[in-house]
């Protein structure tokens, strides 16, 4: 069977250009200044809400809320917010046309609440008002009969980690009849065996938190009736396809008769996919009923109850290795806290078991993930989906056995590490592209690793410094979780400039800017010749999700495919202009087309444009990518379940305060193989923020719930992110580049990658600022916020 | 009602608002200047800061009300029509911009702090920079922005063609 | 909110203007200076909309100020944190507990709205300037159309939010005495992050040294036992003056004496035990940083 033209154009582009430097292209890996900067920089009205300024006599709609984390309900009465002043309507389930379900991956989360609430944040009804003041202020004035039931926030009040088995309780989703989401395991091997032939072997147990996404920007949607019937719908959502096909189903209507634009998002980091569908849905189900556009906008304390959050995992990781350091085997149990609704979770904790051995060569793993249901707020996609909560275990018992075996972290890592031609535990052959060693040894040479172990070995005081290691793999894309495929179009105008179109979001990440750079340095324009236009699922190619740092990867591919067709065509009807010898001789440096052997014999790029125009060779191109086929066998974790992964390796060097327990980074190195840098500016700021967000996770940031469901930090005071002064003072940046051929100039994802590691790094860091074995074991958890480190301080008897 | 002066970017607004409208709702709905955002309503995350008589308020927690005869700027005031400030500049420059949500804050403290400290040190920075919170963690490249900029105007160049700069790092009309 | 569409805004002409609406209108009226924490209660509906909103940026220029006048430290109450830190209190090292509070207080934006009568007013365990202004033993004019009265902070400051400020009446000044030359104070804050923190505790030192025998000291925390709002910790000055000043004396008013006077509480965001442990730790670092001050060592 042949290659589809697409996988063809890919390859051929890939080993083209394998050997050729990044710095000599032209466009690539350059430090490109994003297409939307100077709209942003002079605050040009681009996010959703800011486009409420355009819409004449909008209704506003307010959600209420329910007060219980778990309750049947048995009535709705909201006969005195219908009375309150400027009130238009009140909805409830049984306004909803279509179906009445917005659950991401199963049909497991109604819109509005029927029978049921299954934690603080469900919606009961929307109130409609000419003012969202007033729409606030009636919500209170609806009244809801519940029957309350008994409120599980604790995983382990539901499943028992030693079996694993369901214990009998009161079902939070009893149409399901069970509570567990789903569960993934790997079996390879013999891990029995292996543990008893181990000459060491570590053991602990580990809790990774609940992380708000905490993007400045709060959800918002707005919805405009159109004259056939259908709906036109702005939203912060990073996935309009998806969203479209949520307000479909709950209105009952075809997918063309829904079209959801997403205008620049204000950061999205993974929070912005389910509930973009469900304030979509919302705002469409009022606008199409009431015939006027309908807004939506939360405020913080809606938007952190209102979107789901990363997991919160607890995991028992058992690792065994020979004396010389050889990993042996793995076993390992993972729950993860799923919150009141499925979401994107089984995709999370299907992502969690692949990585949960983390990047190294084992032969003998036995894993089981389980996801189960708790009266809290839903875990969902956030950047990294489901891999930082197993890499912390995993990176964790990686430094327990290095002190075991008296190894420095960084020689048991070298040791153990994926190359070029292993396998991973999954059984998945690596033939090439496999950068892990080389970041591990980029990493330790940039951070003065060797200096700085001895160095801080030798400080005294109440002040300690410490530097630890952390490295990760990555699965680019969605893998065995769906289609994974992607497009984009490009349209070249009548004067040279050029339309650029994907259904991927801009969510503040800049993947676009990789995909400009792809298609100028194909083309050979400078990358101000491109418009893009914004996600619309009317007007631009369904690229699939913006997820699962597919965008410069999949996108990029579409890109290609679609820049290198119209190059094709250009090049041939150039040479015929210009009399080269062969298509393969032009050279386009617009605004100059030329034979390369006659560089003074040049047409304009947009004389190139007219005349192709004239002689009818089509100037719009369409590019499309497919995926290689992900495969898994569900009984034993093995198959092939990415395509490719990103590589990565951070060190941290922390200072420690042993009287207080405070932590504070003092410089982060970050080492990602990506395969080939395409939009350094974006790799960069990735690299850095990526850090600083995985700071956060690892020092400060939790949920924190009371006994009845009610999360306590709902704003930005009380949940703490990193400020402008808490950010490092040194970064040290590098990107290897090991490139992978199904992927354009064989460029990986580093969108989700580059918070991976980081808390493990952190807490490696800190265990060695206090130089002692108990504390080693004791660091088995995180945010390391003050009071946890100092009474693990005070546990391990470490004295300044 | 409360009557009310106010000079946003150098126009003179006459008002009639509620007691407690805050100056956000203000210019954002119902002036219409929207690179002010909302992000907490609470002054914590400081997306919303403009200068008020040259200091930087959150404009969350301030009310439209008491700001009788006060002088407003936004980032749309920044630079008279045509041209941008070299504060703009230095931050496309730096390259920190990502979702863009939190920058118009990061620049109007910016001008706030270039204002009163001509060239800020690390520390200094920093701490003005700690009014807005940015969860992309562009922090350090707006760092560099302030330095670039306080470079900028030291040698004296405050405005720049809006056109040029355009042409330059973004969407070009092509010759013929 | 229910109910926000009756408030007004009263804007005073002088002084005995605004005194005198207060008198007319109260209880019904609050007094607005920043409005940065006003605001929030009502938005959180932790207090009901008043029928009047006093605006006293028209006393701006009256009640804006430092000045240290026959050894007295005056500072008007509608005084911002950043003036504060354009004044002489920036300047001096007697008053470096002022630079402490500073770096650790909200974000910058927010110090060019908080004023230092807010902050008395809002009479909370966050109040910094309480805390810290306890250790300056400084008092608060309260007027009013009846008149002048001065309160000492510690009195003044009944419970959370709650202040002994009678309805017809406004904070218009904060006073202290001059503190003598050989001595300094400090301010210890620390959390998670930064800054943008309420902190896991707060404490204030002021310190008087002759020679190395602690002359005078006075201690304050953001709570000491029971209530939450700042108190001083006397049992543990009375403790330390006329002593002399070592690391040994530190540890036993660390560990003997502050634990007798101190209570603290656990609630989601940190342990009781934790807290007292950081009071101690704070209390010892608070005592060291005004030392190295006096003695010019920081």
């Amino acid at each position: 069977m042949s290659k589809p033209d697409y996988v063809e154009i890919v390859e051929e582009v890939f080993y083209k250009y394998k050997d050729k430097k990044t710095e000599e292209f032209k466009y690539l890996g350059k430090n490109v200044v994003r297409w939307d900067a100077i709209a942003k920089i002079t605050g040009q009205p681009i996010f959703t809400a800011d486009l409420l300024k355009l819409v004449k006599n909008p209704v506003f709609v307010y959600s209420v809320r329910t007060k219980y984390a778990h309750a049947k309900v048995k009535g709705v009465d909201y006969s005195d917010a219908l009375k309150y002043p400027g009130v238009l309507a009140v909805f409830t389930a049984k306004d909803v046309p279509g179906i009445n379900d917005v659950g991401y991956v199963i049909p497991d989360q109604p819109l509005l609440a029927d029978r049921k609430v299954r934690y603080i944040g469900d919606t009961v009804a929307l109130v409609v008002a000419e003012s969202l003041e007033n729409a606030r202020e009636a919500g209170e004035l609806v009244q809801v009969d519940y029957e309350p039931l008994k409120v599980y926030l604790d995983p382990l009040e539901i499943i028992d980690p030693e079996t694993l088995e369901e214990k009998p309780h009161e079902l939070i989703h009893d149409e399901r009849g069970t509570d567990i989401l789903t569960r993934y395991k790997i079996r390879v091997g013999d891990v029995e065996k292996a543990f008893k032939e181990a000459a060491v072997v570590v053991e602990n147990k580990y809790e990774t938190p609940f992380q708000e996404h905490a993007y400045i920007e709060p959800e918002a949607a707005i919805a405009i009736p159109e004259p056939d019937g259908g709906v036109t719908i702005y939203a912060k959502t990073q996935c309009p396809f998806d969203t479209r096909k949520a307000v479909a189903n709950v209105l009952g209507l075809p997918f063309n008769m829904v079209r959801v634009i997403a205008p620049a998002l204000g950061g999205g980091f993974g929070g912005a996919e389910d509930v973009g569908n469900e304030i979509a849905a919302k705002v469409a189900l009022v606008a199409t009923r009431l015939k006027r556009p309908a807004a939506l906008i939360h405020t913080r304390e809606e938007s952190i109850i209102g979107h789901t959050k990363r997991h919160r995992t607890i995991s028992w990781y058992r690792h065994a290795a020979a004396r010389d350091g050889t990993l042996l085997a793995v076993e390992a149990k993972v729950i993860l806290d799923k919150g009141a609704y499925a979401s994107l979770g089984p995709f999370v904790a299907w992502r969690a078991v692949v990585h949960s051995t983390g990047p190294y060569k084992v032969r003998n793993a036995k894993v089981d993930v389980v996801a189960v249901y708790t009266n809290k707020i839903p875990g969902g996609a956030f950047r990294g989906f489901g891999n930082p909560q197993v890499t912390f275990p995993v990176e964790r018992q990686m430094d327990l056995l290095a002190e075991e075996l008296g190894m420095d972290p960084v020689e048991l890592r070298l040791k153990n590490v994926l190359r070029n031609g292993d396998r991973t535990v999954h059984g998945q052959l690596l033939d090439h592209g496999v950068g892990a060693e080389e970041v591990i040894k980029k990493a330790v040479e940039l951070s003065g690793w060797y200096e700085k172990r001895r160095l801080y070995a030798s400080l005294t005081g109440p002040v300690r410094r410490g530097i630890g290691i952390a490295i990760f793999y990555h699965g680019n894309s969605i893998g065995a979780e769906g289609a994974d495929y992607s497009s984009a179009s490009v349209i070249i105008q009548r004067d040279g400039s050029i339309i650029f179109r994907t259904g991927l979001t801009d969510m503040g990440q800049g993947a676009i800017q990789g995909l400009i750079n792809i298609l100028a340095e194909v083309l050979g324009v400078p990358p101000n010749y491109i418009k893009v236009e914004a996600a619309d699922t009317a007007a631009t190619p369904d690229a699939g999700p913006t997820v699962a740092s597919r965008s410069t990867a999949m996108g990029g591919n579409a890109t290609l495919v679609a820049a290198y067709k119209l190059r094709q065509r250009l090049n041939k009807l150039a040479a015929e202009l210009l009399g080269c010898g062969s298509p393969d001789d032009v050279v386009i440096e617009a605004p100059k087309v030329y034979c390369k052997d006659d560089p003074s014999h040049a047409i304009t790029w947009r004389e190139l444009v007219e005349q192709a125009f004239w002689k009818g060779v089509p100037l719009q191109e369409f590019g499309f990518y497919r995926a290689p086929p992900a495969e898994w066998d569900e009984e034993t974790g093995t198959g092939a379940p990415y395509f490719t992964y990103t590589y990565g390796a951070i060190v941290s060097d922390v200072e420690v305060d042993l009287e207080t327990g405070v932590v504070r980074v003092k410089e982060a190195t970050t080492v990602y193989d990506i395969g080939r840098v395409i939009n350094r500016t974006g790799a960069e700021l990735h690299a850095i923020g990526g850090y600083i967000q995985g700071m956060g996770y690892a020092l400060m940031e939790d949920l924190y719930y009371d006994s009845e469901g009610r999360l306590m930090n709902n704003n930005l005071s009380t949940y703490h992110i990193p400020t402008a002064r808490d950010v490092p003072e040194k970064f040290n940046v590098y990107f290897v580049e090991a490139g992978y051929y199904h992927a354009p100039f064989g460029a990986k994802g580093l969108g989700e990658p580059s918070i991976v590691a980081i808390a493990p790094s952190i807490a490696n860091a800190v265990v060695n600022a206090l130089r002692s074995k108990q504390a080693n074991k004791l660091v088995n958890k995180h945010p390391l916020t003050p009071d946890y480190v100092y009474g693990l301080i005070k546990k391990a008897g470490v004295k300044p | 009602m409360v009557k009310v002066t106010l000079t946003v970017n150098n126009v003179k607004y006459e008002l009639d608002v509620p007691p407690l409208e805050r100056l956000i709702d203000t210019l954002r709905y119902r002036l219409g200047f929207t690179s002010v955002k909302e992000g907490c309503g609470r002054g914590e995350c400081g997306s919303c800061i403009v200068l008020v008589n040259g200091n930087p308020v959150h404009s969350c927690l301030a009310l439209t009300s008491r700001l009788d005869g006060a002088e407003i700027t936004t980032l749309e005031g920044l630079a008279p029509a045509g041209k941008m400030h070299a504060i703009q500049v230095a931050y496309i420059e730096a390259r920190g911009v990502q979702c863009g949500f939190c920058t118009p804050s990061f620049i109007m403290v910016t001008k706030a702090l270039l204002d009163r400290v001509s060239d800020p040190d690390d520390k200094t920075i920093r701490e003005w920079h700690s009014s807005v919170l940015c969860r992309c963690g562009s922090y350090p490249y707006y760092f560099e922005a302030v330095k670039r900029a306080a470079k900028y105007l030291k040698e004296g160049k405050v405005y720049f063609d809006e056109r040029e700069v355009r042409e330059k790092y973004h969407l070009k009309v092509l010759a013929r | 909110m229910v109910g926000i569409e009756l408030v007004s805004i009263y804007k005073p002409k002088s002084l005995s203007d605004a005194l005198e609406f207060l008198d007319k209108n109260a209880p019904d009226v609050k007094p607005i200076a920043g409005g940065t924490e006003l605001l929030l209660l009502i938005r959180d509906k932790k207090i009901k909309p008043p029928k009047y909103l006093l605006d006293l940026y028209p006393l701006k220029k009256q009640l804006s100020y430092v000045k240290v006048e026959n050894g007295i430290v005056r500072i008007g109450a509608l005084t911002t944190v950043y003036e504060l830190s354009q004044s002489i209190l920036h300047r001096d090292k007697r008053f470096a507990g002022f630079v402490d509070v500073y770096d650790k207080f909200g974000t910058m934006a927010l110090r060019f709205e908080a004023t230092i009568g807010g902050n008395l007013n809002a009479a909370t365990q966050y109040s910094d300037y309480i805390t810290l202004m306890l250790v300056f033993d400084a008092s608060v004019r309260l007027e009013s159309v009846k008149g002048v009265r001065e309160l000492k902070l510690s009195e003044f400051v009944l419970d959370k939010r709650k202040t002994a400020l009678n309805p017809n009446e406004l904070v218009t000044e904060v006073v202290f005495r001059e503190p003598p030359l050989d001595s300094s104070s400090s301010f210890v804050k620390f959390d998670r992050r930064e800054i943008l923190i309420a902190g896991i505790v707060t404490e204030a030192t002021y310190l008087h040294l002759e020679g190395d025998t602690i002359k005078d000291v006075r201690i304050s925390f953001d709570m000491v036992a029971g209530r939450r709002i700042p108190a001083r910790a006397l049992k543990t000055e009375e403790f330390l003056r006329g002593k002399s000043f070592t690391s040994d004396l530190l540890e036993e008013a660390a560990e003997k004496v502050l634990p007798s006077e101190m209570s603290r509480v656990t609630d989601w965001w940190t342990t009781a035990d934790y807290r007292l442990e950081m009071s101690k730790v704070s209390l010892k670092r608070g005592l060291k940083l005004a030392y190295e001050r006096v003695k010019g060592v920081r």
